[in-house]
């Protein structure tokens, strides 16, 4: 027997004489050993700078599905810093580009390119309240993917949907101004001059003479936030983002007008543990009724309900119920619901994120369903692939392009500084 | 001899066992955390890569992701032991503007509540959060660590053991066992840590978590400790994921510590009040060590 083993034996009987040996598993290990082989010295980097002002975005995106073709190149420029204390300005603005075999641009009779200016406003902020004036978005109301209370923003309807509205909402200019007081806040938002949805780039001279003949917007917000809620009462007085056909006695013809009405709505959210609750109701006066010229009031409510996983799977489903307008002249609006659904989720620390968009219901009948996939490859470079279908009847959906398509596939390759 | 060093520190740890008492090591160093993210601006690196083992040590194995992100926060309450916070990105340029809003209780049955600022539609929007008694933790902005590894104030969720002290790395540290008591299994993702303790800075410079199968999860390792207002602190902190073989480092490169705000400053209103925000932050960051 080897010196080494004598010793161990003798130790061993040490032990057990001491009733050490019941001491607990853990003392097999030696907590205090080096570890070299897991020496990390993080790759050097350049330390946090200050916030960059500018952000430069180009992407080329393209859909192709039955009847449908988008194929479009997009630049985008934001700028953004305070002046000085308490001042605050921001640019957000983009050039767009349809190339001959987009839709819009057969449509149009060849290629064209679009420039807008999304947002550019200055923001001045005092003790309790800020100002922001210039052209800006203001989204109002509690429910994603409805629309009832959030009336003050048009759309831009030459935006292809995914699977988020964002994408389709144009800034208008503005004046925003907003107090806060302990869990108080009072908005109020002026408009001199609201502009119309955009369907499309040539919209020819009716279209701007009707915009051109808008009146001015206001409206009225007053929310409070609770543990786990927030509430918020409306009133506005605004136009239609789009209009309607009316009868015209005089020609006997129909022509486009808009509604001017008052907004009275009420907004709440409430947390439930994980779930989130959402009520919109609103009150639309004056509603003008399509082909008859007739105005009524009308009820608009919308329900939602979020609820996020403990695996952050962010779900949220909703219904909007309101009174769609009749399809032929005599006809009567008659209530009716859309329906939506969207899940989103990120994977691999966030570099690929999957979301679904679904919308049915309405009178007519529509449908669509959008799967898309976001993968972010590097800082900054990203590419989206999104498969869609709609379904809708033939009335349904005539003023957004891709509502009566079936298939379709939609690419997009996008980089950003 | 290896059964003499089995022996030997066997030994020690049944001395060692004796003397300190681990709950009270723990306080000490969650009361030192909690303080250090009292009335605190930093401006930090996030970076994120897979990583593989060589003979130099850990490399990662691709150009890591970087976010920056810059945070205030403050402690609440008696004991400090609420939170508020507010963190905005800053890079990538495809995330910058993102902010999101905390405020998170002691209290177990009281919700944390939280506000997201969604730039892209310039709207402030609440987010579903839970209670402190479903509230599993998820990833803290994409990375490997999660709201877990992040927070602070629990001390009397776990039971703790000290396993052994000694030298490690040329400081005197107590290794400490901490398992979750049964209130706290359900939000937690790991069956046990283990917390390598500097005895004289009271803070963590090695903590390792295990899975509920007892598998090593992740390990975390903390350098460039510094002193800031007599507090030690940690800028770097490395999360290593033995798991999915990613590891995630949170660098501190600018802070300052112990400076008040209005408590308006921690409100919905900064997410949106940009001009409000940026005056409020162009007073501290002259300050930033």
């Amino acid at each position: 027997m080897s010196n080494s083993a004598v010793l161990q034996a003798y130790l061993l009987r040490v032990c057990f004489l001491l009733g050490l040996c019941f001491l607990p598993p853990v003392l097999a290990e030696d907590w205090l050993s080096s570890d070299e082989e897991f020496s990390f010295s993080p790759p050097l980097s350049a330390p946090a700078r200050a916030p960059r002002a500018s952000r430069t975005r180009f992407s080329q995106f393209a859909t192709q599905g039955d009847g449908l073709q988008r194929w479009r190149s997009e630049l985008s420029f934001e700028f953004e810093r305070a002046l000085k204390l308490g001042h605050y300005i921001r640019l957000d603005m983009k050039s767009r580009r349809f190339h001959a075999s987009d839709e819009l641009a057969e449509a149009a009779g060849g290629a064209y390119h679009e420039n807008e200016v999304e947002e550019l406003w200055w923001q001045w902020s005092g003790d309790s309240c800020f100002a922001k004036v210039g052209r800006q978005g203001v989204y109002w109301g509690a429910v994603d993917n409805s629309f009832a209370l959030d009336q003050l923003t048009p759309f831009d309807y030459t935006e292809a949907l995914l699977t988020s509205f964002t994408a389709l909402r144009a800034g208008q200019d503005a004046i925003n101004l907003r107090c806060y007081q302990n869990s108080w806040q009072v908005e109020v938002f002026v408009n001199p001059r609201p502009d119309l949805s955009t369907i499309t780039h040539q919209s020819g001279e009716d279209w701007e003479a009707l915009e051109d003949s808008l009146h001015e917007e206001w409206a009225v917000r007053l929310q409070w936030a609770e543990a786990g809620r927030d509430i918020a009462l409306i009133w506005a007085r605004v136009e239609d983002n789009l209009p309607t056909p009316v009868f015209n006695a005089q020609t006997t013809d129909f022509d486009l007008a808009v509604a001017r009405y008052d907004l009275l709505g009420l907004s709440l959210v409430q947390a439930i543990e994980r779930l989130l609750v959402q009520v919109d109701v609103a009150w639309h006066s004056d509603q003008l009724q399509a082909y008859t010229s007739q105005t009524q009031h009308e009820w608009q409510v919308a329900l939602g309900l979020e609820y996020t996983t403990s695996g952050n799977h962010r779900f949220n489903a909703g219904v909007w119920h309101y009174i769609a307008p009749p399809l032929n002249p005599g006809d009567n609006g008659e209530p009716t619901a859309l329906w939506s659904f969207s899940w989103g989720k990120g994977y691999f620390n966030d570099e690929l994120d999957l979301s679904i968009l679904g919308q049915w219901g309405g009178d007519p009948r529509q449908g669509m369903m959008t799967g898309l996939a976001d993968y972010v490859w590097t800082q900054h470079w990203s590419t989206r692939l999104a498969l869609s279908y709609s379904n809708a009847d033939e009335t349904a959906g005539g003023l957004v392009n891709s509502i009566k398509r079936e298939w379709s596939l939609s690419t997009e390759l996008e980089w950003v500084y | 001899m290896r059964v003499l060093s089995v022996l030997l520190f066997g030994i020690m740890t049944v001395t060692v066992n004796a003397q300190p008492d681990a709950r009270a090591i723990m306080e000490k160093v969650d009361e030192q955390q909690r303080l250090v993210a009292h009335q605190t601006l930093t401006r930090s690196r996030l970076s994120s890569c897979n990583f593989a083992r060589q003979q130099t040590g850990i490399v990662c194995t691709e150009e890591p992701r970087v976010k920056v992100l810059e945070s205030y926060s403050r402690q609440r309450g008696e004991q400090l032991k609420d939170s508020q916070s507010i963190s905005i990105v800053l890079e990538p340029a495809n995330e910058r503007g993102i902010g999101m809003l905390t405020y998170s209780y002691d209290e177990a049955e009281k919700d944390t509540e939280s506000w997201l600022y969604l730039s892209a539609l310039g709207k402030v929007k609440r987010m579903a959060a839970g209670s402190g008694d479903d509230q599993e933790p998820v990833s803290f902005f994409g990375s490997e660590f999660t709201t877990e590894d992040m927070e602070n104030g629990k001390t009397d969720e776990y039971s703790y053991q000290v396993l052994q002290s000694g030298p490690f790395k040329d400081r005197n540290v107590w290794v400490i066992e901490a398992k979750p008591l049964p209130v706290r299994i359900p939000k937690t993702r790991y069956s046990k840590l283990l917390l390598w303790i500097d005895q004289e800075r009271l803070l963590p410079l090695r903590m390792q978590a295990y899975d509920r199968r007892g598998n090593l999860y992740k390990r975390m390792q903390f350098d460039r400790i510094e002193q800031h207002n007599k507090l030690w602190l940690a800028r770097q902190v490395s999360l290593f994921n033995m798991q999915n073989q990613r590891l995630s480092t949170l660098h501190t490169d600018n802070i300052v510590q112990g400076v008040p705000v209005s408590s308006e400053f921690l409100t919905q209103r900064t997410l949106i009040d940009f001009a409000f925000r940026e005056s409020v932050l162009a007073e501290l960051r002259p300050h930033f060590e």
